[in-house]
């Protein structure tokens, strides 16, 4: 490797990276406006959202501009179009610019086509880099349904990918894997697959020693849910070091650096507004608001533009100890998980340690049941391990009732199912943490 | 812009292991870029003999511990200017696959597993409803028995070893004659690489029972044909 100054280095683009904000504004503003251009020809949806409004892509020439007059679509503004212009892609591409379609993960409702372009994105890479992936490395996918860029990553880093299903039953291959090929990088693992593998460990399932497994890696992305304590707790035990991770936008996605202080988007690619859940404007650093988010590479990536993302986060632009200067996120939930119970909110978040301090419910498994926005009474479907000779369900459920209560200061109705009730739910990386019934 | 090419990284390439898949009983399947490549020309043969039209829509389901197999079909679909969806063969991915199907006009769904066939009645569907819309559906050998009794005529997939076979548009199961060598012996199917690879099989016993033909086909593809008798379910997580 000619190159061996750079890979010591934290960053991969470190020129992107730690960009002075000012610039990076001034970089945004030069993509967005080729963006603008390039989505009004390749998306019929953009094209009339912005027809309607009486705009045309080159009418924008700042970003100042293209906040204060570009309208917002979200999922059902893909949808509505999808329904009226019987368009399968929502209009957000025509079927002979896509290369794949990718897909939504349908958590919150009929999934949406995702219609990717051509080319190359910035992916996954920094992120790994930064947890210490280098060439030659082996990286270990523990992943489901997404395909194709997924491989890009580890080959543009210079290194190989072991490939493994999301799901419990790929555990004895994977810590034979793991200690065969020695990876340094584990993407991804879940809350349940943590929880499984902590059962597993303890009823002998699986005879390995999982700190000797994890000895390689570096690093252990986890996607879909909140990590809950206790399968941090285990994953820390095995000396896993987790490091968070999410979508952004269905555009690109975040992952914590070794500070853990924060998760970091790519602002290079993608444009992240924080805006009022209920309106149109900012939110400063440190409150909650909704993230909103513009595809500044649409040719490779979805096209979407001022996208309400429905998810909640706060967020800081001041510099990470790191030395990155991106804007780091902290996701707080969806806007359509908050129940508002006597004027009072509350988020599947805001009870997710109340229910976990149950020994019985330790897993975190649970769903606000949310009939609207605005109930009477809180009502919480809640899975239990159930053992014979445990604790009967009354006691356990009087345990929730008051953990909850002590938490959010409301007293709620609980349904307490077996555990398994909820996972059967899926995606298998996380639960729907909100249910109409 | 900034993108891969300015990383200065060395991209791996020919006997540079691209990853690692699974075959048998779940061992470590070594492929290199060479082997993907390869696999994918092999792949390109395999889809040029379904027929389906320029510019189809094909779902792709597998497991991700199975894409060593499936990857070359996805770039080989790919590079023929087909779109590709995917989704994961397992029970909770029906969803998705109902999704690609009521939207799109879908000309084939390939890798159908009986994990997906057990998600479909799961969710109350009947199989041949689910699929009814779709010209082609490619199924491995139990998922094709199955959904056979509820009236859908599948086309067929089998992983022998570390072989994929397909089904071409007239119902014989080819594999790529190029990287594979398959012969019976005593009614079983063993499997010897003919071409360099990063992980070199000779003779490996499948476990299958079936023969193997080197007749012409139909369809165009000179590939071999093995019949393999039904027998137990491709793996996968349900």
């Amino acid at each position: 490797m000619s190159h061996n100054a750079e890979l010591s280095t934290r960053m991969l683009d470190e020129k992107i990276e730690s960009m002075d904000r000012g610039d990076l504004r001034s970089y945004q503003e030069n993509r967005l406006l080729e963006s603008l251009a390039y989505v009004e020809r390749h998306s019929p949806l953009f094209a009339q959202v912005w027809g309607s409004a009486g705009l045309r892509a080159a009418d924008i020439s700042s970003l100042t501009e293209f906040e204060a007059r570009i309208p917002f679509v979200d999922k059902d503004t893909v949808r509505a179009y999808r329904t009226t212009y019987g368009d399968p892609l929502g209009g957000l591409r025509r079927m002979a610019d896509a290369s794949v379609l990718s897909s939504t993960t349908g958590t919150t409702g009929d999934p949406v086509v995702l219609p990717v372009g051509h080319g190359e994105g910035v992916g996954l890479a920094r992120d790994w880099w930064e947890i210490g992936v280098r060439p030659g490395d082996a990286v270990a996918f523990m992943l489901f349904t997404f395909r194709g860029p997924a491989w890009l990553t580890p080959h543009a880093l210079g290194a190989s990918c072991v490939l493994f299903d999301h799901h419990p039953s790929e555990f004895d291959r994977w810590c034979r894997a793991s200690l065969e090929l020695e990876p340094t990088l584990l993407y991804l693992l879940s809350g349940p697959l943590i929880m499984a593998m902590a059962h597993m460990e303890q009823t002998g399932v699986l005879p390995y020693a999982l700190a000797e497994v994890f000895s390689s890696y570096k690093g252990v992305v986890i996607g879909g849910d909140h990590l809950g304590i206790q399968a941090r707790h285990d994953l820390e035990r095995w000396g896993g070091e987790p490091f968070l991770h999410t979508a952004v936008g269905d555009v690109g996605s975040a992952t914590e650096c070794r500070e853990h202080d924060g998760l970091h988007a790519s602002e290079d690619t993608v444009f992240i507004e924080i805006l009022d859940p209920e309106g149109s404007s900012p939110v400063p650093d440190g409150e909650v608001g909704e993230l909103v988010a513009t595809n500044l590479v649409p040719q490779s990536g979805n096209p979407l533009v001022r996208y309400r993302s429905e998810d909640l986060v706060r967020v800081s632009t001041a510099p990470c100890r790191c030395g990155r200067t991106g804007m780091r996120l902290w996701p707080v939930g969806r806007k359509g998980d908050e129940v508002v119970i006597h004027g009072h909110s509350i988020l599947p978040m805001d009870i997710w340690r109340a229910v976990e301090s149950v020994p019985e419910s330790a897993a975190g498994y649970f769903q606000l049941i949310r009939t609207g926005r605005e109930m009477d009474v809180l009502k919480v479907r809640v899975g239990h391990n159930a053992t014979p000779g445990g604790r009967s369900p009354t006691s356990v459920r009087e345990d929730l009732i008051g953990a909850i209560e002590a938490s959010v200061g409301i007293a709620p109705e609980i349904d307490l199912v077996e555990n398994e009730v909820l996972l059967r739910l899926g995606p298998p990386h996380k639960i729907p943490r909100v249910a109409s019934s | 812009m900034s993108n891969v090419n300015h990383w200065r990284v060395a991209r791996p390439f020919g006997d540079d292991v691209w990853g690692y898949g699974r075959y048998g009983d779940d061992q470590l399947l070594p492929l290199s870029f060479d082997d993907m490549q390869h696999d994918t020309a092999g792949a390109t043969a395999a889809v040029l003999s379904l027929g389906l039209p320029d510019r189809s829509v094909v779902v792709l389901t597998s497991t991700v511990s199975d894409v060593g197999y499936f990857h070359p079909l996805q770039s080989a679909a790919k590079d023929m200017g087909l779109l590709v969806c995917n989704a994961d063969a397992s029970t909770m991915d029906v969803d998705r696959v109902e999704m690609f199907i009521r939207l799109l006009d879908v000309a084939a769904v390939i890798g159908v597993n009986d994990a997906l066939v057990d998600g479909i009645v799961e969710r109350g569907h009947d199989p041949k409803s689910f699929f009814s819309s779709v010209p082609m559906v490619i199924a491995s050998g139990r998922a094709k028995e199955r959904m056979a009794a509820t009236g859908v005529d599948a086309l067929r997939f089998e992983l022998v070893g570390p072989v994929l076979a397909l089904s071409c548009r007239h119902r014989n199961l080819h594999f790529d004659g190029r990287q594979w060598d398959m012969v019976a012996d005593n009614g079983t199917l063993l499997v010897s690489s003919r071409a360099r690879r990063a992980l070199p099989f000779s003779h490996f016993d499948t476990r299958r029972g079936g023969t193997v033909s080197n007749g012409v086909c139909p369809c165009g593809r000179r590939d071999p044909v093995v019949e393999i008798e039904p027998t137990a379910e491709v793996r996968g997580p349900s």
